[in-house]
Formats: structure tokens, C-alpha cells, sequence
């Protein structure tokens, strides 16, 4: 059969297509296939609990769009949602409910911690008796954004190194967080 | 025109120590006292304290103090009533009888400070979860301590 190879620039590996153009040859590895695919339709769950939500919604919104790198559909489900952006301070009346939403999510999941708050605690990392000093004690965290809050490009920025991430990742082998 | 209740204080009050604070008339009260003292302040016509703007409580390391900061909507007047109590036994009377607002502000006291208002009807918890140790608010705390025990004991750390 004659092919001919065709040049898809952000697909992992070749494509070959007959003169016809019916019938079309692929060649790739399932985990950079697989990888490919899962880190361009990340599915976040809409979790804000200060002011970083605004930033984030900022990003979702028409001005910064975060869809056009693939996170279009934000849900109001842990269910239906593999990345959970947490934006904001996680209080430890908050956090039995972050665990359990993290809990909810399937597999394979994404964490985000987004602003000073929740990497370290922040503005409330000594001696308050209500924050949590970092969520990474809670939940395994993919992607630290640091900033008070940080702008909706730090955001997206955050959330393209998480795709990078994913793309390096082992695709049918879930890495658990290390003990 | 704000009006200053000193004149008036001191007939009624004379044995009580009258001073200012912040452009406010001040009074401190024996812990023992405060509950009469109170009732005279919200019954006596010329005084009339209708209301309860504010109740607080500040740890002096030495011993607590509880600030009351009262106002008369019909004689436009304020006043502050201070009262100092020991650590080992924080116990005041309760003022919901005299003030309805004293009910929330007595349960955020208590929550933060663990001074025991006696006669409140439902003295728990405001803010805190229910089984928190402590109160965070004193100043012999250590607050990043308990938040990490309270982290452990309901198994939500990572490596557990």
C-alpha cells in the first residue's frame, strides 16, 4: 500500500494516510497517546474558597479563556472532575472537606494549589489556630502557583506545566503519593 | 451633640473608679458587682443603656479583662464597663437577661477565651469545631501545635 506521511503538529507520534485518504496509519506509544489525550481535556472541579477563586474564575472567563488549552468544562462534581484547583485558604474546619472531595474524584487526578494560603499557609502560617499550613499535608499536590493571588496568566501557566507533567507521566499506572 | 454620661455616673456610682478611654467614659467593675451595676445601667431612667454594642475580652497575661461598650439610643449616650478576672476561675454572670444581643458575644467569648458565663441558655461552641482543645485566643496557646493534632487525630494527614 503507497502512504504518505502526514505532519500533525502537536500529535505524539506518525501518521501515515493512503492516496485515497480513507484509511489512515498510526504510529505511537499508548502512554504518550494515552497522555496526550488526558492532558488536553483536564476537567477542573470548581472549588474556590477566597480570593484566588476570583482570579480563577477570571481565567475561566472570556478575557483569559483557559479553554483554549483544554480545560473547558469546569464541574460542579468531584465525580465528574479529574483536576481539583484549589484557590484559596484551607481552613481545618475546610479541610475533612477537601479530603473527601479529593476522595470523590476518579482516577486518574491532578491537585493544584493555587496562591500563598494553601502552599504554606501564607499570610497565617504562624500561630493561627484555624489554617492549615499547606495542603500538600492533606492532599498530594501536582502544581504550587505561589502569588497572593496570583494573576489568571500564573494560573495558566501553572496549569500548562501540569499538562508537561502529564505528559511524562505513566499512563495506566497510578502513582500514589509517597509515604 | 454626643452626650457624656460622667456627671450622672459619678451620682449614682460614686465609690466606682471613673476614667476615659478613647474619648470614652470608663468604668471598672468588681467582678462580683458587674451583674447590679449592669442591671442599674440598663434600668435607671436618666441613664437607660438600651443597648450592648459590643462585648470583648483581652488576655493581659496576668489576668483576663472583659470589655463591655454600652449606648443609650434615647438619652444619646455611651459608656464603657471594663471588669478583670482571674485565669484560674473566668466565671461572669450572664447579661442576656439585660442585653439579647449578649448571647452571641458571650458564646464567641467563651469559644475563644473559655470564660463561662453563668445563666446563659446555650453556652457552646460558636466558631471552633465542637471537640477542639483549648482556647486559641489565650496567649499562653500554642496554636500550631493543636492544629496539627488536630489534623492527626481526624486522620487527614497524607502519610497516615
Amino acid at each position: 500500500m503507497d502512504v504518505v506521511q502526514k505532519h500533525f503538529e502537536d500529535f505524539p507520534g506518525e501518521v501515515y494516510q493512503d492516496k485515497s485518504g480513507h484509511s489512515s496509519i498510526i504510529i505511537t506509544q499508548i502512554d504518550r497517546f494515552a497522555n496526550w489525550a488526558r492532558s488536553n481535556s483536564l476537567w477542573p472541579l470548581i472549588f474556590g474558597t477566597s480570593c484566588c477563586a476570583i482570579e480563577m474564575m477570571s481565567a475561566a472567563s472570556a478575557k483569559y479563556d483557559w479553554s483554549r488549552f483544554g480545560f473547558e468544562v469546569a464541574r460542579a462534581s468531584p465525580r465528574q472532575a479529574d483536576l481539583i484547583i484549589v484557590a484559596g485558604t484551607i481552613t481545618l474546619k475546610m479541610a475533612p472537606v477537601l479530603k473527601r472531595l479529593y476522595d470523590q474524584m476518579p482516577d486518574p487526578k491532578y491537585v493544584i494549589a493555587m496562591g500563598a494560603c494553601n502552599i504554606t499557609g501564607g499570610p497565617f502560617m504562624t500561630h493561627s489556630y484555624s489554617v492549615v499550613n499547606g495542603i500538600d499535608k492533606i492532599v498530594p499536590v501536582d502544581v504550587f502557583i505561589p502569588g497572593c493571588p496570583p494573576r489568571p496568566e500564573a494560573l495558566l501557566h501553572g496549569m500548562m506545566k501540569l499538562q508537561e507533567k502529564i505528559k511524562g507521566m505513566k499512563a495506566y499506572v497510578i502513582e500514589k503519593p509517597k509515604k | 451633640m454626643q452626650q457624656q454620661p460622667e456627671a450622672i455616673i459619678t451620682q449614682i456610682f460614686p465609690d466606682l473608679p471613673l476614667g476615659r478611654w478613647a474619648q470614652l467614659v470608663a468604668i471598672t467593675v468588681k467582678q462580683d458587682d458587674l451583674y447590679t451595676v449592669c442591671t442599674q445601667l440598663r434600668q435607671h431612667p436618666s441613664l437607660d443603656f438600651d443597648m450592648l454594642v459590643c462585648l470583648t475580652a483581652v488576655d493581659r497575661t496576668t489576668h483576663l479583662e472583659v470589655i463591655y461598650h454600652l449606648r443609650s439610643t434615647s438619652r444619646n449616650h455611651d459608656l464603657i464597663v471594663k471588669t478583670e478576672l482571674n485565669e484560674a476561675q473566668p466565671e461572669l454572670p450572664s447579661m442576656v437577661p439585660l442585653w439579647k444581643s449578649a448571647e452571641l458575644f458571650e458564646m464567641e467569648i467563651y469559644d475563644m477565651f473559655g470564660i463561662v458565663f453563668k445563666g446563659h441558655p446555650d453556652l457552646r461552641r460558636l466558631f471552633m469545631p465542637e471537640d477542639w482543645e483549648g482556647y486559641p485566643l489565650r496567649k499562653s496557646y500554642n496554636a500550631n501545635e493543636v492544629a496539627d493534632n488536630y489534623l492527626k487525630s481526624h486522620q487527614l494527614l497524607i502519610n497516615q
